[in-house]
């Protein structure tokens, strides 16, 4: 069994599904069945079960197209995270330049690189309360992540592509078909959150290599009243989570104190009344601003970013395991498969069918027909009458006649002494061999052109079907006799 | 060592065109077997074997109507001795026929029954009895092998009496039963009857029944997932399209237009997906005309068979406005004193009530990247869902019903009585589950959940309405006639 992400199984098995759909549902339904026998002795979840079956369908291909997708997820996660890195390293660069003439501003160091990322942080947390409510949020929230607009631009190839392109010709094809509205959204905010811990990697790394390598001088200012107890307050307050055990990473209130500077003219800062004195204590708050951005940055992004692979996974299994098609499929696999049907059918046979002509009615008529009443038929006086029958001469045939008595019967007919043979038939009842036996018994005895007519009678108060009718057509019309008639009563 | 019971086996015989393919087909469940009103259709045995996971379980044999039985019996009777040799003389009987073309019916037919099958001779109780039959019946009995006698009914006559008593003399159990008409039950009632023939057929076709029971429910559970699977899309479906400037009116006709084609082929593939279930792949449903279920989707006759009165209206409304203003109350934390719900009730009542007219709406909208769009759909008409789920209960009752014997096209006339009584006790269930899915979307697993079971229960008790006997007014004239029918169960 391949080793597939959800992401991979998820397009492997909507595509195997609609490949289904193209092929006899009682035939996937027999090889469905056959997969769950398999795995009978195996105490499976309902997933694994499914997960069995999609491995039972894998190809010969190395490569399926829900790998392929996956592929291509994973390459743009990869090219988003590398560009992270460097946005992250580059920024870090610039907001930390020190050229010795003017501090670092801390305060404009700690807003940039962890104030704003850390207030979509926020946001992006509040989309991710399990509600419906949220999705408008959510959309929103989803335009400050980079991850959307490179997905953005891959949505906008996709959109190009025709849905009708079969999903093996174009992974893409597959994405855009399968993964839906709520999945694509937690993947780009996977994908974005890649980006922001790459990002902060690049910026912690930044931070440390600059630390390093040069003599960095933070300090703080602004133009609003604050004083320097009010940002050591606010420190206090960002450093409380590792002020237990990293109290160096606390700034204390002489460092805040010391750390003020004034710009004045010509751009020239000038540190407060004690500046000068303290300033090797000014390189100390990197260790600050190196655990604001682990805190704030790095470890939450890290926590998101397992955290929306966790989601996708679990969304993944809810929508597998959701889908209808994957109930019936389930219910296919668990359910005993009957089978009722031949293995062997006849198409069936056309019998040609020939409207046999009419008996002249003066045959039909004479006094000197011999009547043939087959297998008990009857007829009525009326009936009589509705044909103008004039002849006495009945005989019974077929019936519970053994083939000898009805053969003794068909030689007491004197040859000659009747100028036409009429057959009284039930023509609800089907025509079978042993009457067309008998057809061929009175012909050896009367050779043609003697005319023989077959007069179809219905039930009582009822009238021969159309059905019935063509039954006895057919077969009259496999025997080459020209004078061979069939007349009804309706 | 124990010995497997033997697989039963039943040949199913008798005089040409009495329904003997009819039988197998509807008991197989297999629609291709050959059935014709001609005679001859069938030339040769074919075996139907019921299986449960490869394991078979019983055996059902379509044969050819005899052909020659008098002269058969003219035969064998010259060449019997004693009522003791009988068997042993239809064995001779096939083999000195073996390569002749006389007896190519007579052979088929009784070839399985010597080797040990069962016999279940059918004959048409709607035609008179007639002595011709002798013949057959009396080969049949010089088999010695345990058989039933079945009486059918094609046409409309009535003449079980006399059949009864001239089957009564040749088979000791003889039982009614209509190929076309018999439901589900008669079905089972007739393979519990096949287990009377012999004691250790009893046993695996006791099996065999019980699969088919599980098989009827594993079918009704997977309806219930194709059904809520085609609301769950058709309810949420709306399409977007990217546009320069406006729309004239013209196209956005056409754009509502496609929307109701997309809804129908929704539709259309959904019912093909319930007929394969039930083993129906070649099921004719175009040509019938005031049939319910062949109606188009926006025919004025299904809306008014399963949309809403105006009541229903007013509560399915106001649900789904109460759904909306909830979102309102929750956003703002309660601190609405949800107010939003109220409101939202009140104005979905009244949209309900006066706007339901318009099925599909459209309107224009921006994406995040700045793109002008047209949305159209998804239809929010409450009596929408209500008219979908009726039709499709409606199909679902006349595929179960069906029998795989008949062989004209799906017809249901009438069965308002059924959906109205359907939704009578938990309409508002149901709409608290359609507005859900209409704002949550059709992704989330539970809603879904919800709604299959539902469906389900629905699709018990419309099974449950019909097996009481409620009016449907099928006008099959066969069904009507079978109703008369007495049964010897």
């Amino acid at each position: 069994m391949r080793n597939q992400s959800p992401i991979s199984q998820l397009i492997n098995l909507y595509i195997a599904l609609e490949k289904d759909k193209s092929s006899d549902a009682d035939t996937n339904r027999a090889r469905d069945r056959r997969i769950g026998l398999k795995y009978q002795t195996q105490t499976l979840t309902e997933l694994q079960t499914v997960q069995c079956w999609l491995s039972e369908h894998e190809t010969a291909e190395p490569t399926t197209v829900g790998e392929t997708c996956q592929k291509i997820i994973s390459a743009s996660t990869m090219i988003l995270s590398i560009f992270g890195f460097f946005i992250g390293w580059g920024l870090s660069q610039i907001v930390l330049h020190y050229d010795g003439n003017q501090p670092v501003n801390i305060i404009h160091a700690v807003l940039t690189l962890i104030g704003f990322q850390f207030a979509i942080l926020l946001l992006l947390l509040s989309c991710l309360i399990p509600s419906g409510f949220n999705q408008k949020l959510k959309e929103t929230v989803l335009v400050f992540n980079p991850g959307f607009w490179a997905m953005q631009a891959l949505g906008k190839i996709i959109k190009k592509i025709p849905t009708e392109l079969p999903v093996h010709q174009s992974p893409l094809v597959a994405i855009k078909k399968y993964i839906n509205k709520n999945l694509w959204i937690n993947l780009l905010i996977s994908i974005s959150q890649s980006f922001a811990f790459w990002l902060n990697l690049g910026m912690i790394s930044s931070l440390y290599y600059l630390v390093f390598s040069t003599d960095l001088a933070f300090g703080w200012n602004t133009t609003l009243n604050f004083g320097s107890d009010q940002i050591h307050g606010v420190t206090s307050i960002i450093s409380y989570p590792w002020q237990s055990f990293f109290p160096t990473g606390v700034p204390s209130e002489a460092l805040v104190e010391i750390s003020r500077y004034y710009r004045l003219e010509n751009g020239v800062g000038i540190f407060n009344d004690k500046g000068g004195l303290f300033a090797k204590h000014l390189g100390e708050w990197w260790l600050f601003l190196f655990l604001s951005l682990l805190f704030y940055g790095l470890l939450p992004r890290t926590i998101t970013l397992v955290m929306m692979k966790l989601k996708i996974i679990i969304s993944i299994r809810k929508e597998m395991l959701g889908q209808p098609e994957v109930r019936m499929l389930l219910s296919r696999i668990n359910q005993p498969h009957i089978t009722t049907q031949s293995q062997t059918n006849d198409e069936t046979p056309i019998k040609a069918r020939q409207k046999r002509k009419r008996m002249a009615e003066e045959l039909l008529t004479s006094p000197d027909s011999v009547i043939l009443m087959w297998s008990d038929a009857i007829l009525s006086a009326k009936q009589i009458d509705q044909i103008n029958i004039s002849s006495q001469r009945y005989l019974n045939i077929g019936g519970d006649l053994t083939p000898s008595q009805q053969q003794q019967i068909v030689q007491s007919i004197g040859v000659g002494s009747s100028s036409s043979a009429l057959i009284v038939v039930k023509g609800w009842e089907a025509p079978m061999m042993e009457f067309s036996d008998f057809l061929n018994q009175l012909r050896l005895r009367f050779p043609e052109p003697y005319p023989i007519a077959i007069l179809l009678t219905p039930l009582a108060q009822s009238t021969l079907s159309e059905a019935n009718i063509e039954s006895w057509e057919t077969l009259l019309s496999h025997r080459q006799d020209e004078n061979l008639y069939i007349e009804k009563i309706q | 060592m124990n010995q497997r019971p033997p697989i039963p086996r039943f040949a199913i015989v008798g005089h040409p065109n009495k329904g003997k393919s009819s039988l197998v087909s509807t008991l197989s469940q297999d629609e291709s077997v050959a059935i014709s009103a001609m005679s001859g259709t069938t030339e040769r045995n074919h075996t139907y074997p019921m299986r449960v996971d490869g394991e078979l379980l019983y055996e059902l044999i379509d044969t050819p109507g005899f052909q020659r039985s008098r002269l058969a019996m003219q035969w064998l009777r010259e060449r019997s001795l004693s009522p003791a040799d009988r068997a042993e003389t239809i064995k001779s009987f096939i083999l000195a026929h073996k390569d002749s073309d006389t007896f190519i019916a007579e052979r088929q037919l009784l070839s399985p029954i010597v080797e040990g099958a069962g016999i279940i001779y059918m004959v048409d109780g709607a035609i008179p009895y007639g002595k011709e039959y002798n013949f057959e019946m009396d080969i049949l009995r010089w088999t010695g092998q345990p058989s039933m006698a079945l009486i059918n009914q094609i046409g409309h006559g009535d003449y079980f009496s006399q059949w009864e008593q001239a089957l009564a003399q040749y088979f000791s159990i003889v039982r009614t039963f209509n190929a076309h008409t018999a439901d589900f039950q008669k079905q089972i009632q007739l393979l519990n009857g096949f287990s009377q023939l012999r004691e250790d057929w009893h046993q695996p076709l006791v099996h065999a029944v019980l699969m088919l029971k599980n098989q009827r429910v594993v079918r009704q559970k997977e309806s219930a997932l194709i059904i809520a699977g085609m609301i769950g899309q058709m309810l949420t479906l709306s399409t977007r399209h990217d546009i320069q400037g406006e729309l004239s009116q013209i196209e956005i006709d056409q754009l509502h237009l496609d929307m109701k084609q997309s809804l129908r082929e929704i539709e259309q593939f959904h019912r093909l997906q319930i007929e394969q279930l039930y083993r129906y792949q070649k099921l004719e449903r175009h040509e019938q005309k005031l049939s319910i279920i062949n109606d188009d989707l926006f025919s004025e006759e299904s809306w008014q068979l399963f949309g809403l009165t105006s009541d229903q209206l007013l509560a399915a409304g106001a649900i789904g406005g109460a759904a909306t203003g909830s979102t309102i109350d929750l956003l703002a934390s309660g601190s609405t004193f949800f107010l939003g719900t109220g409101i939202g009730a009140i104005l979905g009542s009244l949209t309900a009530r006066f706007g339901a007219e318009k099925l599909v709406k459209s309107s224009t909208t921006k994406t995040n990247t700045g793109q002008k769009q047209v949305v159209v759909g998804p239809i929010k008409s409450p009596h929408f869902p209500y008219v979908i789920l009726g039709r499709a209960i409606c199909h679902h009752m006349a595929i179960e019903r069906r029998t795989h014997a008949q062989r004209i096209p799906i017809e249901v006339v009438e069965n308002q009585n059924i959906t109205q009584r359907l939704f009578r006790e938990d309409r508002t269930t149901f709409d608290r589950a359609f507005a859900k899915i209409r704002k949550r979307g059709n992704d989330n697993k539970r809603q879904k959940e919800t709604l299959v079971e539902l469906i389900e229960q629905k699709l018990m008790d419309a099974q449950t309405l019909l097996s009481s006997g409620i009016q449907t007014n099928d006008h099959n004239p066969t069904a009507s006639a079978a109703s008369s029918t007495k049964q010897f169960d």
